[in-house]
């Protein structure tokens, strides 16, 4: 491992939610580090290697702007949870480690016609239908068994196989992200050990920090982005976090093989060799965008299935299954995408890892329906905690590639977690708190536990404050099933 | 002979990190099989069933590790086969070209005969490293979650 760099005191804070690490603070550092936190965020960030993951990330050939952490960030391994980095489009590098193992883990609201009064008499029966038939995959496969053809379709097609396979409407499509399908997607990138792996687990939720949450709309911040959206006071959401499983997992495993060998013949060294790059524009570069395009398609065909059978259980426990898609957001993805870099239109590739796109208003690759307010930005809180929806502002296109922080971030390791409580203990809290919990696994609630994580509200409101993205509506849960 | 508390696991915010100490180089790969196997599964003391053959390749020992433990994920992740004890286990270097063959004596997941844990997406580069010190070798990764 090479030495530990001497970051203690060269973040510079500029102003209550920024800091700055200039890139001449720090030998080898080609652009600035951005820390979006206040000073108790940061006091955080600063008990492990973030800093230091911010800083050699800034390393990288070829990357524009600055290497930016959120304010939910904590140590990841190459990049930190919640960073977000972009190279230039022909000559800068991708790295797979930029992007995570779970390719397009992300996070879907879904809007019921429903209040909180006319759902919690039946909340028990709700969550344990969900239960049941909402299959985690730990341990087990799925129910949707495909054949290997069938597995290239969805990689190709994403939500549009599933629309056309009768999981969902093609009403849904426009309400997700990329319209739910990345083009840059080519099934044969992908390594017949990949889809051995996510063959099938489609329709599987995941476990460690995946969760299907039944929430109420607590409180709404700004009126007319939240009636943009069909949320109002006191209704009833549903959020679904998962990703694309294992065959994502191993797209990214096979990269990281691939352009750790690779790296020497394209002159790259890197200080952790999670942070693995190649040039964007070379065989495996190229190869790796294609496979992660496909895993990010099974990712939004994924959240669809699980999306189609919520329906079918408020259909039979609530006889409504009218759930609309708000958004569906993807907070592990690498993106082309045009951006302003020191006042000039750059097209770069935009890694964010643990963090969330946040386009404004008028922004030409939003859907019609929100080309007026901006895009909607979906922060889950850690289990039993607060979640909220955001809405995307100018602000973040001039500071952050049009980024914004994806969740609470960790700040707690899962052993200390599960040595601090009990699956009891947890599950006695979360009741007392009005919470019904289902879990597949102890771990699953002990590892997860609330105190596990930063406060999530803490983390909202540094993003809103600094006006990246403005807050729309708090989210409280009152029903969650985890692996 | 083994060493005393030949596993440690690592704190990590978001993952789980362990090293395993050994006296002999092939035994880290035997440990660190040892050690992943126990994130994700307690076999409650079943014995072993069957068994796979493996053979992995790299180029340099550290990637042969985490492909080496990759390799058991992905028997896990597709048969839902666990390792139990590994034999003849071999370790080669040629050069640039490392290669580890084995026999994994294991059994297939049943969730009424063992506990399944968490589930592992993958064991990372992240501070991957193999050494010496005076006494003994050490292997150390990190595992996602």
């Amino acid at each position: 491992m090479k030495e530990k760099l001497a970051i203690t005191g060269k973040a510079i804070r500029t102003d209550e939610c920024r800091l700055r690490i200039p890139k001449e603070s720090i030998p080898g550092m080609r652009i600035d580090g951005i820390v979006y936190a206040d000073a108790e965020l940061f006091r955080a960030i600063e008990r492990d290697e973030t800093i230091e993951q911010v800083v050699n990330v800034a390393m990288l050939p070829g990357l524009v702007g600055a290497s930016i952490a959120m304010p939910d960030a904590h140590q990841g391994y190459g990049f930190c949870i919640g960073g977000v980095a972009a190279s230039d489009a022909k000559t800068g590098v991708v790295s797979a480690g930029g992007v995570g193992f779970d390719i397009n883990c992300g996070v879907r609201l879904l809007a019921t016609p429903l209040s909180h009064d006319e759902v919690a008499p039946n909340m028990q029966m709700l969550i344990d239908q969900l239960f049941k038939h909402i299959p985690t995959g730990t341990g087990k496969s799925g129910k949707i068994r495909l054949s290997y053809p069938e597995l290239d379709r969805v990689l190709t097609e994403g939500i549009e196989w599933a629309v056309n396979s009768g999981y969902g409407f093609a009403s849904d499509i426009e309400r997700v992200e990329e319209f739910g399908r990345m083009k840059t997607a080519d099934a044969t990138a992908v390594s017949d050990r990949a889809k051995q792996r996510g063959r099938d687990q489609l329709g599987t939720l995941g476990s460690g920090n995946h969760f299907l949450e039944v929430q109420i709309v607590e409180e709404v911040f700004d009126e007319t982005a939240a009636r943009a959206f069909g949320l109002w006071k006191n209704q009833v959401v549903v959020l679904i976090h998962t990703g694309s499983r294992g065959l994502g997992h191993q797209v990214c495993t096979d990269a990281l093989e691939s352009m750790d060998a690779a790296m020497k013949k394209y002159n790259i060294t890197v200080r952790d060799r999670q942070l693995a790059c190649v040039p964007i524009d070379s065989h495996e570069g190229q190869s790796y965008l294609h496979a992660m395009g496909s895993a990010a398609n099974f990712a939004f065909a994924n959240r669809q299935c699980i999306t189609h059978w919520t329906r079918e259980v408020f259909r039979d426990v609530m006889k409504t299954g009218d759930l609309t898609i708000v958004y569906d957001v993807c907070h592990n993805m690498a993106k082309f995408e045009s951006h302003r870099v020191h006042g000039q239109q750059r097209n770069v590739l935009v890694h964010r890892k643990g963090a969330t796109r946040a386009f404004p208003a008028h922004h030409e690759v939003l859907p019609e329906l929100y080309r007026t307010t901006g895009q909607p930005v979906l922060i889950p809180g850690s289990m039993g905690t607060y979640s909220y929806v955001l809405v995307g502002k100018e602000r973040a296109m001039d500071e952050t590639f049009g980024s914004c922080c994806h969740g609470a971030g960790r700040s707690k390791s899962r052993t200390k977690a599960k040595a601090e409580t009990t699956a009891e203990k947890v599950l006695e809290d979360l009741h007392r708190h009005g919470v019904v919990a289902r879990a597949q696994t102890r771990v699953g609630l002990t590892e997860e536990n609330p105190s596990a994580y930063k406060n999530v509200s803490a983390v909202v409101e540094v993003v809103h404050r600094s006006g990246i993205a403005g807050k729309v509506a708090k989210l409280k849960p009152i029903g969650v099933i985890k692996g | 002979m083994h060493l005393d508390e030949p596993i440690t696991y690592l704190e990590h915010t978001a993952d789980v990190g362990f090293e395993v100490r050994a006296h002999e180089v092939v035994d880290l790969f035997r440990l660190g099989a040892e050690a992943l196997t126990a994130v994700f599964v307690d076999p409650h003391g079943d014995t072993a069933t069957n068994a796979r053959a493996i053979e992995v390749h790299a180029h340099d020992r550290e990637s042969l590790y985490v492909r080496w433990l990759n390799e058991l994920l992905f028997l896990f992740d597709t048969e839902k086969f666990f390792a139990v004890t590994i034999s003849d286990l071999t370790l080669e270097q040629n050069e640039d070209a490392f290669s580890i063959r084995a026999i994994v004596h294991g059994t297939t997941f049943d969730p009424e005969r063992h506990e399944f844990k968490m589930y592992v997406k993958a064991v990372t580069y992240h501070h991957v490293e193999i050494g010496k010190t005076d006494a003994h070798f050490r292997a150390r990764c990190y595992i996602d979650v």
